[in-house]
């Protein structure tokens, strides 16, 4: 009998791979806070953090689950190992690139530009940059707002209250714009910023800012050396801040 | 019912119950039916210099105030709001009034009561 609730019980391995899961967090919150790192090793650490937050629960859940049918249990840390770390990264890779963008996608008030001229001007720039071309999304708001993300597919989102302002070509510098930041993968460090502070309850111990201010001038050097002007991206942010100040 | 809680009495018609350019705007969108920001903006720049980024907040305010409502259009032009006035101009003046009117009586009572009943009746007698 004591076979079937081996899974259950607390032993010696799972409380060191525990041990190593917490200081695993701590190294990777360490290294955020105290490096100024590239968003490609900023967005891997943070889903080491993820990794390393979910893999005890994963398990403990495993272990219990296979302990309470009675079927037959890893017992050594390798087998754990083995069966519980590749669990946890499928499911860190469902949660912050599957659940959470389409969560996103399908609950914001949008829809999707089907502008001829638009999605042609999209294509043209995505294959010069050498991007998947990303949807492009109408978001049902008056204040003027642009955003991107990359994920499994990639989404530019403007307000329609921004539409309303803008002319073409402002439009254009701001597509520009977004999808440079689509390139330099900054969206997807501001999403990993926001899991991490969603699900792991270590990260207020060690909050690390990121400043956004290089990549703002990354995208904005990118619209004016395709428009071979600053104008238009210019007079698009002149625009956005005269809203915000009315 | 239109909700307004205050009234500027120093100001004349349609400014003692909004601001000036909420007030002109307002007045467009009822002789237009239905309009775009740039519409809007293009009318009115011919009477005052105003930015076109002013209309398009005055416009989501009196969104706000539930005085207009507003669509979304996709089409060739690309895709805009759409705004139009929830009542006609006569509908909005008569709510305004019936709701002052209520908010006197409710405050004041038989006060407010016999003030307007002496009112209508020097009225009639004019």
């Amino acid at each position: 009998m004591l076979g079937c609730f081996v899974g259950i019980t607390l032993d010696g391995n799972k409380i060191i791979l525990t041990a190593i899961s917490v200081s695993a967090m701590l190294i990777t919150l360490f290294l955020l806070k105290k490096f100024n790192l590239s968003t490609k090793v900023k967005i891997s650490l943070i889903y080491a953090h993820l990794t390393a937050l979910f893999f005890p629960f994963v398990l403990f859940t495993t272990n219990v689950a296979c302990g309470t049918f009675c079927l037959a249990c890893y017992s050594n840390i390798l087998e754990m190992t083995a069966i519980s770390l590749p669990t946890t990264l499928i499911l860190a890779t469902i949660s912050g690139f599957l659940v959470i963008p389409t969560f996103y996608i399908v609950s914001s008030k949008k829809m999707e530009i089907k502008n001829r001229e638009i999605l042609k001007f999209v294509k043209h720039y995505s294959k010069k940059l050498q991007l998947k071309m990303p949807k492009i999304y109408a978001v049902n708001k008056a204040e003027p707002i642009a955003f991107s993300f990359r994920s499994f597919k990639s989404a530019i989102f403007i307000s329609v209250g921004l539409l309303d302002i803008l002319n073409k070509k402002e439009i254009e510098a701001i597509i520009l714009h977004e999808l440079a930041h689509i390139k330099i993968k900054s969206s997807a460090l501001k999403l990993s910023t926001n899991i991490l502070r969603l699900f792991s309850p270590l990260s207020v111990l060690a909050r690390f800012s990121h400043d956004s201010t290089q990549e703002e001038e990354l995208a904005d050097r990118f619209a004016i050396k395709e428009q071979e002007t600053s104008r238009y991206i210019k007079s698009a942010k002149r625009k956005i801040k005269e809203y915000r100040d009315v | 019912m239109v909700t307004i809680n205050r009234i500027r009495l120093e100001r004349k018609g349609l400014e003692s119950l909004l601001g000036p350019l909420e007030a002109e705007i307002l007045k467009i969108l009822w002789t237009k039916k239905d309009a775009r920001v740039r519409e809007v903006y293009n009318i009115l720049r011919q009477k005052r210099k105003v930015a076109l980024t002013s209309v398009a907040v005055i416009l989501d305010r009196l969104h706000e105030k539930k005085l207009v409502k507003r669509e979304v259009e996709s089409g060739k032009g690309g895709t805009h709001y759409i705004y139009s006035t929830r009542t006609s101009r006569g509908d909005f003046e008569s709510s305004v009034i019936e709701n002052t009117v209520n908010k006197l009586i409710d405050n004041f009572g038989n006060v407010a009561v016999n003030y307007f009943n002496e009112r209508f009746a020097k009225k009639k007698g004019n």
